[in-house]
């Protein structure tokens, strides 16, 4: 299989997330990247999957067009069921959900993500959005990916200021502590430079694999706490040239429905 | 017979359901967002009032933006196509300008289930959420915020989120007939429940029919006349949103919006532009242009005849 060496980090994480997908798999897509994400598992591998949308609609596979958000037109006309937000995220709470993207924002080691707001809460330095759905699907989720599309100190906190969505809360058994199904968890956090798993007894993040041409102390640096490294680190199988192409098209795509991206993500997106 | 007694402007449902103070919802989760509506209440001047629906969204922002609310119960407030920031609610929870904003902080999942609560008149819905976030007892103002009970039938203990009952809910929608059978297709999001859960409903319309073509698939109908207290025709008022089958989202717009509401001066700018200076939806829709009403217009597809033959 030929193997693409120019990518940068921000595809990598697309093509990673890509890859978890299996075909039937019933899957919660949030907003932004993970969109990008369905569609490029969509286009390459798995033309069967079943997404379920936080605005009601469940569909088979995604529109042929990259529709801009989950309120577009283009992907409710595309849908094969609508019914209230409680319908889709009733799903979620009765466990069908196997698996689910969401874009983070600020990520903490235990997998909690804070979309609320940053420095003191009553009077906050920057005022985040708030979570929606997310709530819901980072805790009910069985495999639950956070797609993080920057890898730095400020974004990969050992402590998030606010829980908006739920990870392991303070690890070990602290999340089930509070009735939350067993068999719903984080999964993994998907970097530009990385993939980081969490520890099955206390669920801190660990490295678990890295990308092509990135060094562990790079991934160190820009972690926010001290992070665990195992001895069997993995490397991650660079981009084929079937899924760089795939990803850059759905890039292209994405440039068009007014997806803000930077620069460095795309710079080979006229290669290929 | 129907009387013609419910049929009025957004002008004067504004007036007449409208108080200072009240909770209002306000219909619309992309599809069928009631910007008429919206507009209406900043220039009648109305003040203090508590503002509800899941995504808060452009509608909260002009709202806070103008002082209109002091207190909104979402979960999120976002403009729906990417991750710009909306500037009058940064500004509000950041600088306190123009004035200090609550933020009763709720998950969708949660919101919806008060909506319920309240749609069904029952004192507490339960959800396997929100427990173990912040959204759970934050901010501190807000006392008994929600809470977790224990099943009588089993050794389960479960969260509980209260129910939502706003004094009056507006919603837009593509079809209503003059008792005000509002008929809604495309994303319903929470518009269902939360419209329900209102003390009084006033339905906006993209057109008013006759009860015979609500008649045709009554499936569609998201809330019975007999609820419903006013009804009002007003073609495009869910722009810059969608409605399915007559409209498509305006993202230019939406997109140009978070550009040009970065500061006090620009956002009173666009205010006088596009409400203030305005008289109704209609003087709107000049400003709008013919050319850009033509490109958001749908291209038709229809769905094929229902059976609803005995």
């Amino acid at each position: 299989m030929k193997r693409c060496k120019e990518f940068t980090g921000f595809e990598m994480m697309l093509i990673v997330s890509a890859r978890q997908i299996k075909n039937n798999d019933v899957i919660f897509g949030g907003i932004q990247w993970p969109f990008l994400v369905l569609q490029i598992a969509n286009r390459l591998h798995a033309p069967n999957i079943n997404i379920i949308l936080e605005t009601g609609t469940v569909h088979k596979s995604m529109p042929e067009k990259l529709p801009f958000s989950i309120i577009d037109p283009i992907i409710v006309q595309d849908s094969i069921y609508i019914g209230d937000s409680i319908d889709s995220l009733g799903f979620l709470q009765r466990g069908e959900v196997d698996i689910a993207f969401l874009s983070a924002s600020i990520v903490d080691k235990y997998g909690n993500c804070n979309t609320t707001s940053i420095g003191n809460y009553e009077r906050p330095k920057y005022r985040l959005p708030g979570g929606g759905g997310a709530t819901e699907v980072a805790a009910l989720s069985k495999k639950l990916y956070w797609l993080l599309d920057e890898h730095n100190p400020r974004r990969l906190v050992p402590k998030v200021s606010f829980i908006t969505d739920l990870g392991f809360l303070n690890g070990g058994n602290t999340k089930y502590e509070l009735g939350y199904p067993i068999n719903a968890k984080p999964e993994a956090i998907i970097t530009p430079l990385c993939i980081l798993k969490f520890d099955k007894e206390d669920k801190e993040a660990f490295l678990d694999s890295i990308y092509y041409n990135v060094k562990i102390e790079d991934v160190l640096k820009n972690t926010g706490w001290k992070l665990k490294v195992p001895d069997d680190v993995k490397l991650v199988d660079p981009p084929t040239v079937e899924e760089i192409k795939v990803c850059r098209e759905v890039i292209r795509e994405s440039i068009s429905q007014l997806y803000i991206l930077k620069p460095e993500w795309i710079k080979y997106l006229d290669k290929l | 017979m129907i009387s013609d007694n419910k049929l009025m402007t957004v002008k004067e449902a504004v007036k007449k359901y409208v108080n200072d103070g009240d909770l209002v919802f306000f219909g619309g989760f992309g599809n069928c967002s009631v910007y008429s509506v919206v507009h209406e209440i900043i220039r009648q001047g109305k003040k203090n009032l508590k503002i509800t629906r899941c995504a808060g969204g452009l509608i909260f922002d002009q709202l806070i933006g103008t002082g209109s609310t002091n207190y909104i119960i979402t979960s999120h407030v976002w403009d729906g196509i990417g991750p710009q920031p909306l500037w009058n609610f940064k500004r509000a929870f950041e600088k306190n300008i123009p004035q200090k904003v609550i933020y009763h902080e709720y998950s969708l999942f949660g919101l919806n289930m008060s909506y319920l609560a309240g749609y069904l008149n029952i004192p507490f819905m339960p959800i396997r959420s929100l427990v173990g976030t912040d959204i759970y007892d934050k901010p501190e103002s807000i006392k008994n915020k929600f809470g977790v009970v224990k099943s009588p039938f089993s050794d389960d203990s479960i969260c509980v989120v209260p129910p939502i009952k706003a004094d009056v809910g507006f919603i837009h929608c593509q079809r209503v007939d003059r008792d005000g059978n509002a008929q809604i297709w495309g994303l319903i999001g929470d518009i269902k429940l939360g419209i329900n859960a209102c003390k009084k409903i006033i339905v906006i319309s993209e057109e008013i029919v006759d009860t015979e073509i609500i008649k045709e698939i009554p499936n569609l109908t998201i809330v019975p006349g007999f609820r419903v207290s006013g009804v009002v025709e007003e073609p495009w008022g869910g722009h810059p949103g969608n409605v399915q089958g007559f409209y498509n989202t305006d993202i230019k717009y939406i997109f140009e919006y978070a550009k040009e509401t970065k500061t006090i001066e620009m956002w009173e700018k666009w205010l006088e532009k596009w409400v203030l200076g305005v008289e109704d939806r209609q003087e709107y829709l000049k400003i709008l242009g013919k050319n850009r009403i033509k490109e958001l217009k749908a291209t038709p597809k229809f769905s094929h005849g229902i059976n609803f033959g005995t």
